[in-house]
C-alpha cells in the first residue's frame, strides 16, 4: 500500500484548499468520484478547538470540529462520532489537537476531511487511506434476535 | 417481477425520512387489491441489512412458512450483529395481510423474544415476493429486505451443474474499524456439494484498491443435516469465505457471510446459458443501473440510464446523491463498456461515463446475468458500492408495491419504508406505508399505516420522477428519479437531506 503522506505546513493547505476550490467551481461533479480522497495531497492543520459537533445539521453530516489554527478558523469533518465515542475520544473548546487530512471538492463548495486525529497522546484514525469514514465494529456480549 | 429486483435494496446502505410525529394522522384509502391470507402460503426465504442504535451494522437471514390461514408454523434466521453471530434461531407466529398485500408478521422465539415485520407482496403464492422491514419496537433497529418463495423440491439439490452470478455487500472488519465491502462475480457449481471455480471483484475499504477480476478456487457447499429439509438452509465455502445459504430454487440462494472477516450478504442467481463472449455479442438497448455504497462523505447512491452498441454509451442521463449533494445530469455525459474477453464465458464487463470537465469519471464492473440483466460494482475512485443492471423497460399497471431504504442524514440514522399505492384510488392518498427510523436522542419511531400520495410514471427508456408525500403530521415529502427496468422501478434519491434508493414493482 502506498500511503505517500504529504506533511505540508498550514499556508500550503491554505493555500491547496484555494485551489481546489477554484477546480470545484468550475468543475462539473456529475457522479461521487469527483469528490475523491488522495493521501498525496494530505495537510497538516493544528490549531485548538472552538467547538465540537457530534452530528451536522448540513451536509457533510458527519461530526466537526472548527479549530482555532494561525491562520484562522478551520471547519473539520471528522466522520462518524460513534467511533470517536467508542474509542472514548472527546474533543472539547481549548484541547489542542493536530489533525491530518485534505480539502475536498464538495458540492458547490469545498470541505476540510480529517483522516487522523490527534490530542495529546490519543490518535485516532477516522478515515481509512482512500478516504472512506470508518465506523465502529461494535460487537455485543451474544448474539442477538 | 424477477426475483432480481429484490437484490438491489439488500446492496444498499440505506434509507429515509424526515422528521416524523405527533399530530393526528388522517386514515388510508380503503385497501385496493386481491390479496388474501391465502397469498401467502409455502416456504419464503428472506433476508434483510439494516442497523441498531449503537450503529451495529446488522444483517438477517432465513426461512419461515406460512400456512395460508395465518399462522407462521415455522421460522429461522440466521443474525450478524456486528460480527458476532447468532445462527439457527427457531420461531413460530402469526402474520396479517390486507387485500392490498400490506401486512405484518410477528414471530416468537420459544426460548423468549421475537420480531415483528412490516411487508408488502409484489406477487403471491405460488410464486410469492414482496418486501419487508423491521418494526419491532421493541428492537431498537431497523432493516430492509426482501423475501421470495422457495421451491422445496430443490432443497436436497440446491444448485445445477452450472454458474451463478452474485452480488455480496456488507463490511469488512479492520483493526481500526469496520469500512465499506463488495464482492461481485460468479462461481461453477457441481450436483456433488463442488464449487468448480469462478472468477469475482473485490472492492474493499481496507484494501487500497478495488481487486481486478480474482479466480475463485474450488470450495463446497454442504446441505445442513437438521434444517435442511425444512427451510432449504446450508453452508459454503470457497475463496477463504464462509457463508449460510437458503435455498429459494435451484436458480437462486441467499447468503449470509459468517466468517467475520467480511460482513456481508447477498444472492447469487443462475448464469444463463449463453453469455456474452466478447463486446460484439452483447445485444445492443437502453439500461438502466442503480448502485449504493459509501464514499468520502458516507453514503452514497449513482444511477444512470443509457443505450450499448458496439462499446459506446449513449443517451446517457444520470442521478447522483453523494451524501445529499444531488447531481442530475442529462447532458455532456459520454461512456463506453466491454465484455472482459480475457475472462470469456464469466460475463464479466467493465463501464466507463465520462463528465465533460470532470477528472474522475464513473468506472464500473459487471457481470451479466443474461443478456438483460447484471450485478454492478462500482470501482470509481473513492467509491465502494453495488447495485443492479438491467435492461429498460416501462412499468405498467394500477397496483404498485415498493420498498425504500437508506439513511436520514439529518438524523444520522437508517430508515425503511414498505409502501403500495394503486391508481385506481382518486382521492388525497392513493396508497399506505408503514415506514420505522431510528433516532439520534436513542429512541425508535415506527409508523404503520400511514397514508401516502404517490405520483409518478414509469416511461420505457431513460429516468423520470417519483413523488411520495406521507399524510401524517408534520408530512413529509420524498423525492425520487425513477429508471424504469424489467426487474422493477429503481429509485434514487434527489433529496440533500438523505441517501435512499428504492424499488417498485408492479402488483397483479
Amino acid at each position: 500500500m502506498k500511503l505517500g503522506v504529504c506533511s505540508v505546513t498550514l499556508m500550503c493547505a491554505a493555500l491547496l484548499a484555494n485551489c481546489l476550490c477554484v477546480r470545484s467551481a468550475e468543475a462539473q461533479q456529475a457522479n461521487s468520484a469527483a469528490a475523491a480522497y488522495d493521501v498525496r495531497r494530505e495537510a497538516i492543520l493544528q490549531g485548538t478547538v472552538v467547538r465540537f459537533t457530534s452530528h451536522s445539521d448540513a451536509a457533510p453530516f458527519g461530526a466537526h470540529v472548527v479549530l482555532q489554527t494561525a491562520a484562522g478558523e478551520v471547519d473539520v469533518e471528522l466522520g462518524s462520532a460513534h467511533l470517536l465515542a467508542s474509542k472514548n475520544f472527546s474533543l472539547n473548546p481549548g484541547d489542542a489537537v493536530k489533525i491530518t487530512g485534505e480539502t475536498v471538492a464538495l458540492g458547490n463548495g469545498t470541505q476540510f476531511v480529517a483522516r487522523v486525529v490527534q490530542k495529546g497522546d490519543q490518535t485516532i484514525a477516522v478515515r481509512s487511506v482512500r478516504g472512506f469514514p470508518i465506523r465502529p465494529l461494535t460487537k455485543p456480549a451474544g448474539g442477538a434476535l | 417481477m424477477s426475483r432480481r429486483l429484490l437484490l438491489v435494496i439488500s446492496a444498499a446502505l440505506a434509507c429515509f425520512g424526515a422528521a416524523c410525529g405527533g399530530g393526528s394522522t388522517p386514515p388510508p384509502p380503503p385497501p385496493t387489491g386481491g390479496f388474501t391470507l391465502a397469498s401467502l402460503k409455502g416456504n419464503y426465504a428472506f433476508s434483510m441489512t439494516g442497523q441498531d442504535l449503537n450503529l451495529n451494522f446488522k444483517q438477517r437471514i432465513g426461512s419461515f412458512i406460512a400456512d395460508g390461514k395465518g399462522n407462521i408454523t415455522q421460522a429461522i434466521e440466521d443474525v450478524d450483529t456486528g460480527g458476532t453471530f447468532n445462527n439457527g434461531a427457531v420461531f413460530s407466529g402469526t402474520y396479517t395481510i390486507q387485500s392490498n398485500g400490506k401486512g405484518q408478521i410477528v414471530l416468537n422465539s420459544a426460548v423468549g423474544g421475537g420480531l415483528i415485520f412490516s411487508f408488502v407482496m409484489s406477487a403471491a403464492a405460488p410464486a410469492g415476493q414482496g418486501f419487508l422491514i423491521e418494526t419491532d419496537p421493541n428492537a431498537f433497529e431497523t432493516a430492509s429486505g426482501s423475501f421470495t418463495q422457495q421451491d422445496i423440491t430443490s432443497f436436497a439439490q440446491p444448485f445445477q451443474s452450472a454458474s451463478y452470478v452474485f452480488d455480496f455487500s456488507g463490511l469488512s472488519s479492520g483493526t481500526a474499524g469496520a469500512l465499506p465491502l463488495s464482492i461481485v462475480g460468479e462461481f461453477t457449481t457441481n450436483t456433488g456439494g463442488n464449487i468448480t471455480g469462478g472468477l469475482m471483484d473485490i472492492n474493499d475499504g481496507n484494501q487500497p484498491a478495488p481487486s481486478g477480476p480474482v479466480a475463485i478456487g474450488l470450495g463446497q457447499y454442504q446441505l445442513d443435516a437438521t434444517n435442511s429439509a425444512t427451510f432449504g438452509r446450508g453452508t459454503a465455502t470457497f475463496a477463504g469465505l464462509s457463508f449460510v445459504f437458503y435455498t429459494v430454487d435451484n436458480t437462486h440462494a441467499k447468503f449470509l457471510e459468517v466468517d467475520g472477516a467480511g460482513l456481508t450478504l447477498g444472492d447469487a442467481l443462475l448464469q444463463s446459458a449463453v453469455i456474452p463472449q466478447n463486446t460484439a455479442q452483447w445485444n445492443g438497448g437502453n439500461f438502466a443501473y442503480l448502485v449504493a455504497g459509501a464514499g468520502l462523505s458516507g453514503p452514497l447512491a449513482n444511477a444512470s440510464a443509457f443505450q450499448t452498441g458496439n462499446g459506446n454509451l449513449s443517451n446517457i442521463v444520470s442521478t447522483d446523491d453523494n451524501a445529499g449533494t444531488i447531481t442530475q445530469t442529462s447532458s455532456g455525459l459520454t461512456g463506453t463498456y466491454a465484455i472482459d474477453s480475457a475472462n470469456a464465458g464469466t460475463g464479466r464487463g467493465t463501464l466507463t461515463i465520462n463528465v465533460n470537465g470532470q477528472a474522475n469519471p464513473f468506472t464500473a464492473v459487471f457481470y451479466l446475468i443474461s443478456q438483460t440483466q447484471g450485478v454492478m460494482q462500482d470501482t470509481s475512485n473513492g467509491v465502494i458500492a453495488d447495485g443492479s443492471l438491467a435492461a429498460q423497460a416501462a412499468l405498467n399497471g394500477t397496483n404498485f408495491a415498493f420498498n425504500l431504504s437508506g439513511q436520514n442524514l439529518s438524523a444520522g440514522f437508517e430508515e425503511d419504508y414498505v409502501a403500495q399505492y394503486s391508481t385506481s384510488n382518486t382521492g388525497q392518498f392513493n396508497g399506505v406505508a408503514d415506514f420505522t427510523q431510528l433516532g439520534s436522542s436513542g429512541s425508535q419511531f415506527i409508523f404503520p399505516n400511514i397514508p401516502v400520495n404517490v405520483t409518478a410514471s414509469f416511461p420505457a427508456s431513460g429516468k423520470s420522477a417519483f413523488q411520495a408525500v406521507t399524510g401524517n403530521t408534520p408530512s413529509t415529502t420524498l423525492k425520487f428519479d425513477a429508471y424504469p427496468t424489467t426487474q422493477g422501478v429503481l429509485l434514487i434519491s434527489t433529496q440533500n437531506t438523505r441517501v435512499t434508493v428504492g424499488i417498485v414493482s408492479a402488483q397483479p
